[in-house]
């Protein structure tokens, strides 16, 4: 938590544009009231994403640095041809669109995972994630138009899961 | 006209065609569930383009830096709030729209709220 | 007023337009979870045109403006259903 006092009061500098030691101090001190006030979730937040670390990680830097960058690739690209789905949708003549509720069950265990999953659901095509059950194994999605339910979940699982467990186990 | 205004321009353009979609989806589709599909996808890419052109027409690195960071908090918030409405649609039991589609998650909330 | 500065304020134009159809679901909204998800929409559109009028009037002030309605927007939504959700008590 120093490092992140420090990294704040860094960034505090930045944005004052102005590098004196006066600067520095009260950047420091804004951090520190701001970590004192969130502590208790900051703590939650570091013990679960210790929980989760692989072992067979370590060492292989590169590797998880080329797989994120892939990440970044593939979610850009599935967010723009969302916004192409959607807009073909919206732009027909008469809307005869099949809405409805599906529920997927989940592989990913870490809460970080779950919510990376979560977003990028409801930045791709056609879908929203809307709740998660209370022991974290269910994800309830909602469809603007669903074809085929089983295909529509298997694509989920196949497509977006497999990525995510690939970072966030 | 500079090189740098034309990129500034179109960035900019694409950005409020999206964005005039999804004002126009939010008109047109028939109830709140689908209503969010347009405002949280839509929106989100209309405005990360409109931010990247203004961040290019400044080219300085400080305010391509608040850029960026204002790019990040959209993409992360915006999903969220675009389903956090939706789930108190549905614990409101907003009705939703008659399709022949599944609805998996009706009648899967007990009485604490707890969701199975 | 140049070409760009010229474009730039149609731009403002189709924004504002878009706007006011936001602001007609925001009035007719038939729950009020919708016209929380319409607030939303109002919020971005408000970051929108204050970006498009930082980039017209070349004062990059504006820019730190945005951050605040950005901030703020989104405070706002999750306050707004976090409340119907409770139901008020």
């Amino acid at each position: 938590m120093l490092t992140l006092n420090f990294i704040l009061a860094l960034t505090w500098m930045v944005l004052q544009r102005s590098f004196s030691f006066s600067d520095f101090v009260v950047g420091f001190s804004l951090g520190f009231a701001v970590i004192t006030i969130a502590q208790v979730a900051l703590r939650e937040q570091l013990l679960e994403t210790a929980k989760f670390r692989r072992h067979q990680d370590i060492g292989r830097y590169p590797l998880i640095v080329w797989k994120v960058l892939g990440f970044i690739l593939f979610a850009f690209w599935s967010i723009i041809k969302a916004n192409i789905d959607v807009a073909r949708i919206l732009l027909r003549p008469r809307l005869n669109i099949n809405p409805g509720i599906i529920a997927v069950p989940l592989d990913v265990r870490s809460e970080v995972g779950i919510t990376l999953l979560a977003n990028l659901i409801t930045l791709t095509p056609g879908t929203i994630s809307i709740d998660i059950s209370t022991n974290r194994d269910t994800l309830y999605v909602h469809c603007i138009d669903i074809q085929d339910a089983d295909a529509l979940r298997d694509d989920i699982k196949q497509s977006f899961e497999r990525r995510v467990i690939e970072l966030f186990p | 006209m500079t090189l740098t205004e034309w990129i500034c321009f179109g960035l900019c353009l694409i950005g409020v065609i999206f964005m005039l979609l999804s004002s126009f989806g939010l008109l047109r589709l028939p109830d709140i569930y689908t209503r969010g599909h347009a405002a949280g996808k839509a929106g989100t890419l209309g405005i990360i383009g409109l931010l990247f052109g203004v961040g290019i027409y400044y080219g300085d690195i400080l305010t391509i830096a608040k850029m960026f960071a204002l790019i990040i908090f959209f993409l992360v918030t915006s999903p969220v709030s675009a389903s956090i409405v939706e789930r108190s649609a549905f614990v409101t039991e907003v009705k939703m729209t008659p399709s022949s589609g599944p609805n998996d998650l009706k009648g899967r909330y007990d009485e604490q709220g707890e969701l199975q | 007023m140049t070409l760009f500065e010229l474009l730039m304020t149609g731009l403002m134009v189709l924004t504002a337009l878009s706007m006011a159809l936001t602001v007609i679901r925001l009035l007719i909204g038939p729950s009020i979870p919708d016209r929380a998800l319409a607030f939303d929409l109002v919020m971005v559109h408000a970051v929108a045109l204050m970006g498009l009028y930082a980039v017209v009037v070349d004062q990059d002030l504006l820019v730190d403006a945005i951050l605040v309605v950005a901030v703020l927007g989104f405070l706002g939504t999750v306050a707004l259903a976090r409340y119907i959700e409770k139901g008020g008590n």
